[in-house]
């Protein structure tokens, strides 16, 4: 049986115009709600999806249909994800270089804790918050498979497909993540 | 059993992983150990804790955003796309492209701004900045054509809304029932003035 995804990027390929808001209608709150859980921001998690599709329509080219598009999709946006907690780890740790010695400040506090933007604010103090604690309590590798396992509901093998892990790491790290949550939780 | 195996097992069964000759190794383990229950019993906290998270959805607009940051498709491209979707109507323009240079010096010619519209009483124009404004609660029946200018719909076009050599903006109060299109460059032009001939002819 031939999924909407593949009839969608069959039309996209042949040039109609509609099909891929399409695409995009279809993933969109998934791929917000992954980017969202990893980053735990608004904004950014809005410009990490967006540049998600842009990547999907410029590499459409390359998509394998042997693989589920779900799977292809959710890894350009865990790797975006990861590559820009990897550029913030670097601008934190260069801030803190530069202000070395600034007058006792606590800048890793003020770095740790950004301006909330409106959506944050509404979600803050909702039981949410405190998943989102826990969630960033994990280092990205843990943090992408909890979110694409028990969020997102993926099975581990698509989990598997998706970050292109053999399926023993996903259970490794999943053990993993689970036993960090429990500690962290106090459950 | 000891308790290590015990957890391994565990996380096994949280992962639907175990046959039922496991399961019932791991019962028993549990039954007679507090500790690997207590254990259990917050691993399986930590999961429903996780799935109770709120979902969270894209923000208004999204898509749009998305596709006004798409590459716009080079010329060849879409004469690439309009090739497959009418095959007859791109070879007859192009044929007359190539047969009569007399369109393009047309176009070239003529870079004035330009509007049809068969309401302009509904528009604001400003002919300074070539631009038309379609306020917001307002409807114009039937197409618009613009050239050499700007056109910003902030209310209703029942028809298509075509720009040549200008931008369509399209706020978010506005709508266009009919086409949406921009044309730029003189192929696009003819392509543009031909596909109207034909559809003239057929319907
Ligand atoms: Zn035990």
């Amino acid at each position: 049986m031939v999924s909407i995804e593949e009839k969608l990027i069959k039309r996209i390929k042949k040039g109609d115009r509609d099909a891929f808001p399409e695409l995009v209608e279809l993933y969109k709150d998934k791929i917000y709600h992954v980017a969202y859980r990893m980053l735990g921001n608004a904004q950014e998690a809005e410009d990490i999806a967006q540049e998600t599709f842009i990547r999907v329509y410029a590499n459409l080219e390359n998509y394998d249909p042997n693989y589920k598009f779900s799977t292809w999709i959710y890894r350009i946006a865990t790797n975006l994800c990861i590559d820009l907690l990897r550029k913030r780890k670097q601008s934190v740790y260069s801030l803190d270089k530069t202000m070395e010695g600034a007058e006792g400040v606590d800048w890793h506090d003020r770095l740790a804790d950004p301006d909330l933007g409106p959506e944050d604010k509404l979600l803050e103090g909702e039981f949410h918050g405190q998943v989102q604690k826990a969630i960033d309590s994990l280092s990205p590798k843990y943090r992408s498979i909890m979110i694409l396992r028990y969020l997102e509901d993926l099975s581990l093998n698509e989990i598997s497909e998706a970050l292109k892990l053999p399926i023993t790491t996903i259970k490794t790290r999943i053990h993993r993540g689970r036993e960090a949550l429990k500690k962290k939780l106090n459950f | 059993m000891n308790c290590h195996q015990a957890n391994e097992l565990i996380h096994s069964y949280l992962d639907e992983d175990l046959t039922e000759h496991e399961q019932s190794e791991l019962k028993q383990h549990l039954c007679q150990c507090v500790d690997c229950r207590t254990h259990f019993h917050g691993l399986r906290q930590v999961i429903v804790f996780l799935q109770s998270a709120s979902h969270v959805y894209a923000p208004e607009n999204f898509t749009e955003k998305v596709m006004a940051q798409l590459p716009k498709d080079t010329m060849l491209q879409v004469w690439k796309k309009r090739l497959h979707r009418h095959p007859l109507l791109v070879a007859a323009s192009l044929f007359i492209l190539l047969m009569a240079g007399s369109s393009y010096s047309l176009w070239a010619d003529d870079k004035q701004f330009l509007l049809t519209t068969p309401g302009p009483e509904h528009l604001q124009i400003n002919s300074d900045k070539n631009i038309v404004i379609v306020p917001v609660n307002q409807t114009v029946a039937g197409d618009i054509v613009i050239r050499n200018g700007d056109i910003k719909v902030e209310g209703t076009v029942e028809g298509n809304v075509v720009a040549i050599d200008g931008h369509i903006y399209l706020a978010s109060t506005g709508h266009i029932t009919g086409e949406k299109e921009e044309i730029s460059q003189a192929v696009e032009w003819v392509w543009y003035n031909l596909k109207q001939t034909v559809m003239n002819l057929t319907y």
